[in-house]
């Protein structure tokens, strides 16, 4: 028992002062701090200040913002960060690049708000915090501008300091993201809006196929690259942009923290209009919108596409002879609610109603395009949807599949197409085909031939395919 | 002159005046003073001033109880520094805490020892109540103390959990999100009778734990209410009861032929009696019981002090010693903020939870309130039906056959777990064949109950086989261990996100 109790003792004794050691006297910092008087006194003028280098006191340094939730201890070991006579010296004494500093005193900011990282840690590995349990890593140099745009309308800081988050901005507007993803308050449904995009943890992306460092941004960046690499199942249409062009729009990805609360004194007065309006504050026509939102998928929009990646035809929403059988209100329920059971989804609050009017007018392509059709005076003759299957399953079902998904070319049961196509529209395209596209000519002597009955029956077909009201 | 001879004389005194007030006996030299040592000392009165020598072998006790209380001490001492720095509020705890890790002098060494010291607690309390167990010590008169014993493992399990949240990241808040769903079980039940909108117990519970809906402001000041204030409390009331009747029930247990199975003391013991007893004891005579030295001779007593001040300071000191190692290595874990937005998948309970938290993936009601309701009421009754009186003081005493019994139920209780996890893990269970099933078949059929009913059924056999419920008590409660550790293990080191079965933690999906 005596042994014990001394052997005990003795251990508990050791490793008592070896965590008191540890954590109070072999700290990193300190010796960083040492080495900073080291040096400020090597490279002073005077004895007066040399003195004053050489005796300043070994201590926690530390810049509290509480508004911008900022504790930031790294200007404990940064000690000459606002000292230009360091300039030259090794880090983390070197002063801080550029006239930063002067614009956004580290008082009023400090540092974690553009660095991201952990300030509170008094450690470079946990300040760092890549692989930490932290939920914003210290982003690298070429990312940090990126932060930027927390405050400021990214646009705007091309000659400011900012060119690559600029180019983001850009980018992410030349590229037609707009047309799956949401952004101040412009774009499509079918893929995450991005307003808060640069708050994601690393917890909420699949990082199963991302191997080395688990951040964000590195995500972002081979997401970019190859989008089914990193989330197998992602339907984002693969662009190949270059290394610069993943990193700008990686920088503009981080930028975006709509959700973060921020005090008034540190917000640029364009960023509100951005937030509500988009990063063109509203500013567009219709080219731009269709370029925006719908070229990613329609191309020019004259012409039938086939789109490998989506595997379908996509229709030609430009095309002469689609535009001469619908009406405005026909596009309008189109792109507001999209085509259930395919992937054109639906825009509502995804653009103003000026923006939608504009848009319509650029489709129209300066033609009138009436707002609502007189039906089809054609007589119809009540057709017998049996036959029609049977005509359909020969002529269209290649490529129209009557089934939810629409196969390769526009799907016919979908609820926006049955209640929005009349009887006409729908005769008249059957009959005449879509000039540029996959869609031929059905009747007449140079299509498949059909006859009135024919057409007749395929419209009762087509019509019973439409989803039953639950 | 002479007056002032006498104040040097006086002043050069006061050290040797002072202690002599202090410590009234002589050095503790002789039986007498070594008696006085320990009553007159407030704090070590507690003890007996003999001690029989049975109790101070180590294999018999192995310092579990001691390691409890030191744990405590050292819980509360750290847990009493921590309070100076820690902020129990949402926004503000958590970085209360990266203070304490980063700049609070020697903060994160104290931290550590407070969390792993809890961890060690809780591993030897239940260590403790198997040796308590397997020696027949709740035997009378020890039941009551056994029952306090229960409440105090109840204690230690609310301190730890309560403590679970303060951190205020993401472990500590998806746990007690668990723990908080946990309580509310009962519904599953109530749901099922149709009675939730009368009487809604679950919702009760996890109202009254959490002071709200969800786990915010309100649960963060209840934890820590409870954390710091009103569980160590009920902890050292019980804990001063549980000491308090070790020495009303004659100390620890031992056999009756404890003097004959030892034999004479070692040379090395200081001697038995050193003098004849200048007082009677006839004070014994009128208190009821068997007290240490009534109707027999104390020769195989010794003097509380040296030998089991030296023992308990030894058992103390190892505790501290294993903690502080542990602290100085491992730091203690913190994840990110808590975010209610970003669910920790697999969010678990704090590992002693997670054998039950198994039997909740199944059902809520079994796994959080039926099986350890039917534990509890068990152990609780283990000294009340087991009223056979040989093999007191002895591992695994019994009449007969003790140790084979164990053995037996040990091996029993690990195929049953091991089969019905893994029928389980392989095959699924009701809801994977049937989807519609009601849910109250599964909360009395499920792999936990099934489990339960074969011990039970098992102990039974036992009880009947060999004709003792003492053999029987060793029965279950060997294999509602087994039960234990093996659910614990599983739930900690094989189930992963969704709760789904990974043969190890590396083969994760990454999130």
């Amino acid at each position: 028992m005596k042994k014990l109790l001394l052997a005990s003792s003795l251990v508990t004794l050791l490793f008592l002062v070896a965590s008191g050691l540890s954590e109070n006297v072999f700290v990193p910092w300190k010796k960083y701090q040492k080495e900073y008087s080291l040096l400020l006194a090597g490279r002073a003028k005077d004895p007066q200040q040399k003195r004053e280098a050489r005796d300043a006191p070994i201590e926690l340094h530390q810049i509290v913002v509480p508004d911008l939730g900022a504790f930031d201890r790294c200007v404990t070991c940064h000690r000459g960060m606002d000292n230009p006579v360091m300039a030259g010296a090794p880090n983390p004494f070197r002063p801080h690049p550029g006239n930063i500093l002067k614009i956004h005193p580290p008082e009023r900011f400090g540092c974690t708000i553009c660095h991201r990282g952990q300030g509170a840690a008094v450690n470079f590995p946990e300040a760092k915090a890549i692989d930490a349990n932290w939920d914003f890593p210290l982003l690298p140099r070429e990312l940090v501008e990126s932060s930027c745009g927390i405050c400021h309308d990214p646009k705007a800081m091309e000659k400011a300091g900012a060119p690559v988050l600029a180019e983001g901005a850009r980018l992410f507007e030349e590229k037609g993201c707009h047309g799956c993803h949401r952004l101040g308050g412009l774009g499509g449904s079918l893929g995450a809006a991005l307003d808060s995009a640069g708050l994601k943890t690393r917890h909420q992306l699949v990082m199963a196929n991302l191997h080395g460092e688990r951040t964000t941004y590195r995500w972002l960046d081979l997401h970019f690259k190859d989008p089914q690499g990193i989330v197998a199942e992602s339907l984002m249409k693969p662009d190949y942009p270059t290394d610069e062009e993943a990193r700008a729009l990686t920088v503009f990805m981080l930028s975006l923290q709509a959700e973060r609360e921020l005090p008034d004194r540190a917000v640029a007065r364009d960023r509100h209009r951005l937030l509500s309006q988009g990063h063109d504050h509203g500013e567009r026509d219709g080219r731009t919108l269709y370029d925006r939102l719908c070229r990613v998928c329609h191309g020019e929009g004259t012409l039938g596409v086939f789109d490998k990646h989506l595997g379908r035809f996509v229709p030609a929403i430009r095309n002469p002879a689609f535009l001469a059988s619908v009406d405005r209100e026909f596009l309008r329920a189109n792109i507001l609610t999209g085509r259930p059971g395919t992937l054109m989804a639906g825009f509502e609050g995804g653009m103003t109603e000026a923006d939608l009017e504009k848009l319509l007018d650029f489709l129209a392509g300066g033609a009138a395009l009436p707002e609502r059709r007189a039906p089809t005076q054609r007589k119809l003759t009540a057709g017998d949807a049996g036959r029609g299957g049977s005509i359909f399953a020969r002529q269209c079902a290649g490529c129209h599949d009557p089934g939810e998904k629409g196969q390769v070319a526009p799907t016919l049961s979908s609820r926006t197409f049955q209640e929005r196509a009349d009887d006409g529209m729908i005769l008249e395209t059957i009959a005449r085909g879509r000039p540029g596209t996959a869609m031929v000519a059905f009747a007449g002597t140079g299509g498949a031939g059909l006859t009135k009955e024919e057409l007749s029956d395929l419209l009762a077909y087509i019509r019973s395919l439409a989803p039953r009201r639950k | 002159m002479g007056a002032w001879k006498e104040y040097v004389a006086n002043l050069r005194g006061v050290p040797r005046a002072v202690w002599h007030s202090l410590v009234r006996q002589g050095p503790p030299v002789t039986d007498r003073s070594r008696a006085e040592a320990v009553f007159q000392n407030l704090f070590l009165h507690i003890h007996s001033t003999r001690i029989h020598r049975w109790s101070l072998r180590w294999s018999y006790t192995m310092g579990l109880g001691l390691i409890c209380a030191a744990s405590f001490l050292l819980l509360t001492v750290t847990g009493l520094l921590l309070m100076f720095y820690y902020k129990p509020s949402t926004v503000l705890a958590y970085q209360s805490i990266k203070d304490i890790h980063y700049v609070v002098p020697t903060g994160r060494f104290m931290r550590n020892i407070h969390r792993w010291g809890a961890h060690l607690m809780v591993i030897a309390v239940l260590l403790h109540m198997a040796r308590v167990f397997y020696t027949s010590s709740y035997r009378k008169p020890r039941e009551m103390n056994w029952l306090f014993g229960l409440v105090l493992l109840v204690l230690t399990l609310g301190l730890s959990f309560s403590g679970y949240l303060l951190p205020w990241d993401q472990l500590a808040y998806w746990a007690v999100t668990i723990g908080a769903n946990i309580a509310q079980s009962p519904r599953e039940l109530t749901d099922a009778i149709g009675i939730t909108r009368y009487v809604d117990i679950g919702g009760l519970q996890k109202t009254l734990l959490l002071g709200s809906r969800s786990v915010g402001e309100d649960a963060l000041i209840r934890f820590y209410v409870l954390h710091v204030f009103f569980l160590p409390l009920l902890m050292a009331a019980f804990m001063g009861l549980h000491f308090w009747r070790i020495r009303k029930d004659g100390g620890l247990s031992r056999p009756a032929d404890a003097d004959e199975r030892l034999g004479p003391p070692g040379e090395d013991v200081t001697p038995v009696f050193s003098q004849a007893p200048k007082k009677s004891y006839g004070l014994m005579a009128v208190v009821r019981g068997t007290g240490p030295n009534v109707g027999r001779g104390p020769e195989n007593t010794l003097p509380s002090w040296p030998h089991l001040m030296t023992a308990e300071a030894a058992v103390f000191m190892f505790t501290m010693a294993v903690t502080v190692a542990l602290s100085f290595f491992l730091d203690a874990p913190l994840k990110e903020m808590a975010n209610p937005l970003v669910p920790e998948n697999p969010a678990k309970a704090p590992w002693y939870f997670l054998g039950l938290q198994e039997i909740v993936s199944f059902s809520a009601f079994a796994g959080g309130v039926l099986i350890p309701m039917v534990t509890l009421l068990g152990l609780s009754l283990i000294p009340y039906l087991d009223r056979e009186t040989e093999g007191v003081g002895v591992w695994f005493g019994a009449a007969y056959r003790g140790r084979e019994v164990a053995f037996r139920s040990a091996v029993f209780g690990l195929a049953a777990v091991i089969a019905v996890e893994a029928f389980a893990i392989r095959f699924g269970w009701l809801r994977s064949w049937y989807p519609g099933i009601p849910q109250i078949v599964i909360t009395f059929f499920n792999p936990g109950t099934v489990l339960a009913f074969l011990y039970v059924a098992y102990s039974v056999w036992i009880i009947r086989r060999e004709n003792s419920t003492r053999l029987g008590a060793i029965a279950i409660f060997t294999c509602f261990l087994a039960g234990f550790i093996v659910l614990t293990l599983v739930g900690t080191y094989f189930r992963g996100p969704n709760w789904e079965f990974f043969w190890s933690p590396s083969r994760w999906p990454v999130h």
